[in-house]
């Protein structure tokens, strides 16, 4: 069942904003000579400046389709978007029940193309069970292997280096540094090792402390690699968490064939940020939580964009909406990268529920790192604590007057949570990341309010 | 024993040799450790550096802060605004040529009793940060809650209204800051002149300069006789700026002493006289003031060698006497006092000085007369000054005002770039049928007629969509539709229209969601 878009997912579709204005313009039901929907799929004509109207089409069965024959380069073009918007505000508009023969035509070509990609899907898989691919296929593995072993031993004899020689030594480093051998760690494919090398670059001018902070992030990456050489003796789920910090990726097909977990899975926040390695990437992250099994959850997104303001791969995730659906973990020792195996319906939360005081966080932090030391970024959900401001910067402070400092780094306003809060406590959710908290959500006056991108 | 490692690291292993010491407090942290002493120091370093830390960071101990909170807000705040008067407000924000609309808006919301949302505080109390003609108005719609939060915030602090009840206004005036002080004044000041005044007075002479400025700036609001001893005394200020001040305030009360003092001078140098049948101004400023002079005159030396000491003191001494002067005094038509000082040798400094006594003496009479005389001459009159001549005539007299000015040149263009056309900016209430229709007609024949755009007109269409009366609309927006236009002027024209529109039809929505 096509699940209800509002307004604000449908703008989230434009490829700019001045697509967006243009479809509300084209909002008018007198623009479109006809309408119609069948509950999947919508059409209609709508009078441009041409002499025939442009015939425009909407498939909701996924992710949704757009088709539409006037010129325009943008995609999805005003036409196709403003029929979406007309559909979310005037569904009882679209009086036309039986397909017109052009949109039969565009489904047609659609399924033949989705047939085609079936196809050369199966083709790779049953070639995959060939066994000359299972050759192949070992043959690349040790090569990567190989590869990675000599990045790693490359590694280790850097870091005894610097060991040898001395913090003091590298601390008038600049970048290119640090870039040097994080590039050299990308060349041997293990990319998470580079990103971690990467993050080191600013630590020796970050100001007091820096070497305690540089030393702590060094002997992490060597924990990292002195872990992979000992790979075979240590449990199955734990040599997952090691290989996907040094960068192999786990193939989503494989987990979409095994069975996930069914829940309800609160969006409690979400994040989008620039990889620091490379800054064409675009990250999201959005947290969720099982109302019954309460877990915690994150679904991870990548996007690549020649383009600062790149659009992430997924607007349709609502902070503050309840996803009902199955869940498949990545397996690790601490499951919490997942993906939506199905997504039922999408309803809206009126509540947000579990949350911790800043001592039990504590401990649930202290469990999470016992068990995969190199966790950067943990899920934080509080209830009862309050916004407090000095010369040390913004603070939250709970109910028994314990505090956790509040990341600035993304120049959020904290002002809008302290209005919002009216001094009173409320319930936050965030990403623990370097000791500090990145304020995502806050739940107040019976509302979710999101800071991702909400910087006014 | 962290300490330790990081003092080697930090010298490195070729200068500082390290033995891993296993004794912490804890036994499986010694165990561990105790398994880290190979020959291969580097390694053992690295290790023991990563158990360490992950301990650390593991046993991570809550701290407890000991900054006071502030006391949480109020709750029984004014109602909130609808969603869809939110969604007004953010239309207003969204772009440029909108925001002259926030105006009616806070003062429809104040009317309405109620506030905005708490999600909008920090953009609205902003906004008036960065554009103060707001700030009053924001000041009334944002609730307890805004108040609560502008008393934290220091660059919000105008918002904050100083609460009277509480806090005696000997008390806040003795202890309070500056800002708190000065709007306690301007509040006081409004309600009971005197007791202001006698706040002032009580610490007059221990206050500092740009403090005792601040204070004197204040009398300006409600001023009367009542204040002259205290303005004669701040004539002796040993501050310049001050005594300037006080000059414009003793100036505006043709009942003071300090005027009758400006107008025997003024006499002294103006005469009428007949020669051969033609009535003459003769005028004849004096070349060197005596010490009394010099006290009222403040300003002695004139601010620039354009001007000579005659022609200044000429000035000073005009603009602080009562315009009715030129003619109950000379006893001649006001027409008639005009013409003769423009054919005298000191038309310039008169023509300077009379639209700031105007001003002082709120005398739209003079203000109506030295306008149509501009206007007539066509001398140059800075914008400034012609606002404030304008802003002394009531709203009938400035609708009068402009309806005569556009009806008197019904056949050729009118030219929106002049005089008449920069005044309409200042017509800031709400504008009669008659004159939109007088004005829109004009601009329409300009835009129908011309074979460029005058850019003129987008900035006014701007204001008037402001102050069209609401009855208008319905009537107005067919008339700059495109079909009604030539597709060429059309083009030249389109983006003015366009905004002009669009904010038309916002302020229109708006005020059918306020009347709801």
């Amino acid at each position: 069942m096509p699940i209800k878009w509002t307004v604000e997912q449908i703008n989230a579709l434009a490829p700019d904003d001045a697509s967006v204005s243009a479809a509300k313009k084209l909002t008018k039901l007198s623009t479109w000579q006809t309408l119609g929907y069948d509950g999947a799929l919508a059409w209609g004509e709508c009078q441009g400046s041409g002499k025939d109207p442009y015939k425009t089409g909407v498939d909701l069965t996924e992710s949704p389709a757009f088709k539409c024959s006037c010129p325009s380069q943008k995609f999805p073009c005003k036409h196709s978007l403003a029929l979406f918007l007309l559909l979310a505000s005037q569904e009882n508009a679209f009086t036309q029940k039986d397909l017109p023969a052009w949109m039969v035509e565009w489904i047609e070509k659609r399924v033949k193309q989705a047939e085609q990609k079936a196809k050369r899907e199966a083709t790779k898989t049953a070639n995959q069970g060939k066994p000359v691919d299972i050759e192949k296929q070992a043959k690349r593995a040790s090569e990567r292997e190989a590869k990675v072993k000599a990045g790693v031993q490359e590694l280790e004899i850097w870091l005894k280096d610097i060991m040898r020689q001395g913090l003091a030594s590298i601390q008038s480093q600049n970048y290119s540094f640090w870039d040097k051998i994080a590039a050299r760690m990308v060349d041997a494919q293990i990319p998470g090792i580079g990103r971690m090398l990467r993050e080191l670059a600013g630590i020796s001018t970050s100001g007091d402390g820096w070497q305690e902070r540089l030393l702590d992030r060094i002997s992490r990456i060597h924990l990292l690699i002195e872990g992979y050489k000992r790979l075979e003796t240590l449990p199955e789920d734990f040599q997952q968490d090691i290989r996907s910090f040094m960068g192999w990726t786990q193939k989503q097909e494989e987990l979409l064939t095994q069975s996930g977990e069914q829940d309800n899975w609160l969006v409690l926040g979400q994040t989008i940020e620039n990889d620091p390695l490379n800054y064409n990437l675009t990250i999201q992250r959005i947290w969720l939580q099982g109302q019954n099994s309460k877990k915690f959850a994150l679904i991870l997104n990548f996007a690549f964009s020649n383009f600062n303001n790149a659009k992430p791969l997924d607007e349709s995730i609502e902070t503050g909406t309840i996803i009902v659906g199955e869940l498949i973990f990545f397996p690790s020792a601490y499951p919490l990268r997942a993906l939506f195996k199905t997504r039922q319906t999408t309803i809206k939360a009126d509540n947000f529920s579990w949350l911790a005081d800043i001592s039990e966080f504590l401990i649930y932090y202290t469990k999470a790192i016992s068990q995969i030391p190199w966790l950067e970024r943990l899920p934080i959900a509080l209830e009862n604590v309050r916004f407090s401001y000095d010369d040390k910067g913004w603070r939250l402070v709970d109910k028994d007057g314990y505090t956790l400092n509040l990341s600035e780094t993304y120049n959020i306003n904290f002002w809008q949570p302290l209005a919002l809060s009216g001094g009173y406590p409320i319930k936050i959710f965030g990403e623990w990341y370097l000791d500090k908290v990145s304020l995502l959500t806050v739940y107040a006056n019976n509302e979710f309010y999101s800071f991702n991108n909400m910087y006014r | 024993m962290w300490d330790d490692l990081v003092s080697v690291a930090l010298t490195g292993t070729q200068r500082q040799k390290t033995e891993i010491s296993a004794n912490s407090s804890s036994d499986s942290l010694n165990k561990v450790l105790s398994q880290l002493n190979t020959p291969d120091l580097e390694q053992n370093l690295l290790s023991a550096a990563a158990i360490l830390a992950i301990y650390q960071r593991a046993g991570k101990m809550p701290s407890k802060s000991e900054a006071k909170m502030p006391e949480p807000c109020e709750l029984d705040d004014l109602p909130v605004c609808s969603p869809k008067i939110v969604k007004i407000l953010d239309s207003i924000f969204k772009v440029a040529f909108t925001a002259g609309l926030l105006t009616e808006f806070l003062d429809l919301l104040s009317k309405k009793g109620n506030r905005v949302p708490y999600n909008r505080l920090c953009e609205l109390l902003s906004y008036g940060d960065s554009y103060p003609q707001f700030r009053q108005g924001i000041s009334k719609v944002i609730g307890k809650r805004g108040q609560w939060l502008a008393e934290q915030n220091s660059s919000w602090a105008y918002a904050r209204t100083t609460k009277l009840e509480s806090v005696s206004p000997q008390e806040l005036w003795q202890t309070g800051s500056k800002l708190a002080r000065i709007s306690l004044l301007k509040e006081l000041r409004a309600k009971d002149p005197k007791k202001a005044r006698e706040l002032v007075e009580s610490t007059w002479k221990e206050e500092a300069a740009d403090y005792r400025f601040a204070s004197i700036s204040v009398f300006k609001h409600n001023l009367s006789l009542e204040d002259e001893d205290f303005l004669e005394t701040a004539l002796d200020d040993r501050a310049k700026d001050i005594r300037l001040e006080a000059q414009k305030l003793l100036s505006c009360l043709s009942k003071s002493k300090f005027h009758s003092r400006m107008l025997e001078r003024l006499r002294l140098i103006v005469l009428v006289k007949v020669e051969k049948k033609k009535t003459i101004l003769e005028i004849n400023p004096p070349e060197k003031l005596d010490d009394k002079a010099i006290r009222d005159i403040v300003e002695v030396d004139p601010p620039n060698k354009t001007i000579g000491k005659k022609a200044w003191y000429l000035r000073k001494i005009v603009s602080s006497v009562k315009p009715t002067f030129w003619t109950d005094e000379l006893k001649l038509p006001a027409k008639e006092v005009l013409t003769l000082i423009s054919k005298s040798d000191w038309e310039k400094d008169i023509f300077f000085a009379l639209p700031i006594t105007s001003v002082n003496h709120f005398d739209p009479e003079w203000a109506t007369l030295l306008l149509d005389w501009c206007i007539e001459k066509k001398t140059n009159l800075e914008d400034k000054t012609a606002q404030e001549l304008f802003l002394q005539l009531s709203t009938a007299e400035k609708e009068e005002f402009l309806k005569t000015r556009l009806l008197s040149n019904k056949t050729e263009k009118f030219n929106f770039s002049h005089l008449t056309g920069r005044l309409m900016y200042s017509h800031n209430n709400s504008w009669s049928k008659d004159l939109v229709k007088e004005t829109l007609d004009k601009a329409l024949y300009s835009i129908h007629t011309s074979k460029s755009f005058d850019w003129s007109l987008s900035n006014l269409f701007q204001h008037i969509a402001l102050y069209i009366p609401e009855s208008m609309f319905e009537e107005i927006l067919p008339l700059f539709e495109e079909e009604k236009f030539d597709p060429k002027q059309w083009k030249l024209a389109e983006r003015a229209i366009e905004q002009f529109t669009e904010l038309l039809k916002l302020r229109q929505k708006m005020l059918k969601e306020f009347s709801l």
